[in-house]
């Protein structure tokens, strides 16, 4: 394939040239190419640089997805690693990005990260991160958590 | 009849996702009764071929969003639309979804949405060995992770006390897609270890008789649980789990004429499947004449009979269900393993493994993979996991705890029965 290069601008006019097959991994992007084959530069209106560059970040690193067990290990050490780096807003920043530039492999791998991230948080930490509104009057939380008091306990996991 | 055939064929070689929700079909076996309730594949694979070419995932979540027109608009949460939040979701433990139902209202109707119940264990659970045994009216729970190179076993070693108001009684089922059956004398149980709940099923109208012989199944098309109860002279009855029904009678076929009294008067063997969908019940031929002790299993996806040995096993898998062949194996151990007297086969992991645990319970646990294909060896152990603190907290005593029920492949299960 050749070295066709495309130029991705972000919402806050930040702009990045990168390899068509790396633009391709953003499927956003692949259906606008297979419509019209001649466009080089491409506005997201939904995603700012610094979110943009991460999710590119990825595709580069995604681009060649050898079949060799090998090679699945390294980018899942990869993967790992690249999660580490953010915080839980920006995770939920990036999941946001995905979804619309339609990443499908970055898309699984931040959603399973923020499930790993807020799975012990209490309820308030939920409502906290994601903005939620409590709507429960609070004889009707004290009643739901009364229901679910199993789900407060502190896990047992026995240690040798 | 050639061409759905060939349709069937299709959908299970086409799609992953078809097949990975076609296997658990065969799993309503019933070990050490002789029975094995297994459902129609190629009816099944048809009606999942109808129900799911025409609604993916995404259109059922946009009916949900339909059934909840008055939350749709807004948002579950200040910055991510719904479809995210529910892919996020479905990824966390059960038990921080149950926690996650007080936070907002919303989030405990998207959480308790029949949808997301029904697809929530198929996401998120990854198996486990579930180890369970009884101390008065307390039921104790462990669960370890099943899956290859647990990073950090012992991280995911969880361990809870319920307790069980029904008297002692006996594991009838397998963990089918979560839920498991344990029979008293008198009741039929079904058990949520996931949500610590207990159902005791209605007691049969009219029945003077106090044995009541249950097994339980899932039909993944349906998703829904059925019980069977067997009442001697009394024929079977069939109650499907969140229906809100009591026992149906089922129309008696021949067949279980045939079957249940000879099971009865010459101690043979014989395996008869029922299908859940159609409730119909069918004779599978034994694929030996010989009296052996075996467990049925699902192996690869088909029904199998596994004699445990010493040195080996002996398997017969079930090749063709149609006409009803069975191939058979003998396999050896590794030779520098011996399969010790002290641990019996419980199962079959969906890799193909075989699973053995101890009878009994002492200080430590562990779990015994034997894999067919590659002939190796796993054993994954859990030190000091019934310590003898522990044991003095719950008045265990210091010996070996024994009646253990061991249920591998359990997932977790939103129901709430």
């Amino acid at each position: 394939m050749s070295s066709n290069k495309i130029v991705l601008t972000s919402s806050d006019g930040e702009s990045f040239e990168v390899e068509e097959v790396v633009a391709r991994k953003l499927q956003i992007v692949g259906h606008m190419l297979e419509d019209d084959c001649v466009i080089n530069e491409i506005p997201l209106q939904n995603v700012t640089g610094d979110i943009l560059s991460m999710v590119i970040e990825y595709c580069k690193t995604h681009v060649d997805e050898e079949e060799s067990e090998e090679a699945q290990t390294k980018l899942k050490t990869w993967d790992e690693e690249f999660m580490k780096k953010f915080d839980i807003k920006t995770l939920l920043q990036i999941i946001l990005a995905a979804n619309y530039l339609n990443v499908k492999g970055l898309l699984d791998l931040v959603s399973q990260t923020i499930a790993d991230t807020i799975k012990d948080y209490t309820p308030e930490q939920i409502r906290e991160v994601f903005g939620v509104e409590n709507d429960y009057t609070e004889e009707e939380e004290a009643e739901v958590r009364k229901e679910n008091a199993w789900a407060f306990d502190e896990a047992d996991t026995p240690k040798p | 009849m050639d061409s759905e055939k060939e349709k069937t064929g299709e959908i299970i070689r086409g799609t992953s996702q078809s097949s990975s929700l076609i296997r658990p079909l065969i799993q309503w076996y019933l070990p050490n009764r002789g029975i094995f309730l297994t459902e129609n594949a190629a009816s099944v694979a048809r009606s999942f071929y109808a129900k799911h070419t025409q609604s993916s995932p995404k259109q059922l979540r946009t009916s949900l969003h339909d059934d909840q027109n008055h939350v749709t608009e807004r948002r579950f949460s200040g910055s991510i639309p719904l479809d995210l939040s529910w892919e996020i979701l479905s990824k966390v433990p059960a038990k921080s979804i149950v926690r996650s139902r007080s936070v907002s209202k919303l989030c405990s109707s998207v959480t308790t949405h029949p949808y997301f119940i029904n697809s929530f264990p198929a996401l998120s659970s990854k198996p486990c060995v579930l180890l369970v045994f009884q101390k008065g009216e307390t039921l104790f729970v462990f669960s370890f992770p099943q899956h290859q190179y647990p990073i950090d076993p012992y991280s995911q070693v969880e361990r809870y006390e319920v307790i069980n108001p029904n008297n002692r009684h006996f594991a009838c089922s397998d963990s089918l897609r979560g839920l498991i059956c344990f029979e008293s004398s008198k009741q039929l149980v079904i058990w949520n270890p996931t949500m610590r709940r207990f159902l005791t099923l209605p007691e049969p109208e009219n029945s003077s008789l106090r044995y009541v012989r249950g097994f339980l199944g899932y039909d993944p098309i349906e998703c829904q649980h059925k019980v069977l109860s067997f009442l001697a002279n009394e024929g079977i009855r069939v109650l499907t789990l969140g229906a809100q029904e009591s026992w149906r009678m089922i129309e008696a076929s021949p067949l279980h004429y045939i079957c249940l009294p000879l099971l009865k008067a010459t101690r043979n063997h014989a395996i008869m499947s029922f299908d859940l969908r159609f409730e119909t019940f069918n004779l599978i031929e034994f694929p030996m004449n010989d009296h052996i002790r075996g467990l049925l299993v699902t192996y690869e996806g088909r029904l199998a009979l596994v004699n445990s040995m010493r040195t080996g096993i002996k398997i017969w898998i079930m090749e063709d269900g149609e006409n009803q062949k069975w191939s058979f194996k003998h396999v050896m151990y590794p030779t520098s393993v011996k399969i010790s007297r002290t641990l019996d086969l419980k199962g079959v992991t969906d890799d193909g493994e075989l699973v053995y645990t101890p009878r009994s319970l002492s200080k430590s646990f562990h779990v015994v993979y034997f894999d067919l294909k590659r002939k190796s060896i796993r054993e994954t152990k859990f030190k000091g996991i019934a310590c003898d603190l522990f044991r003095k907290l719950k008045g265990l005593g210091y010996g070996p705890l024994n009646d253990l029920d061991v249920f591998p492949n359990h997932i977790e299960s939103l129901l709430s029965l």
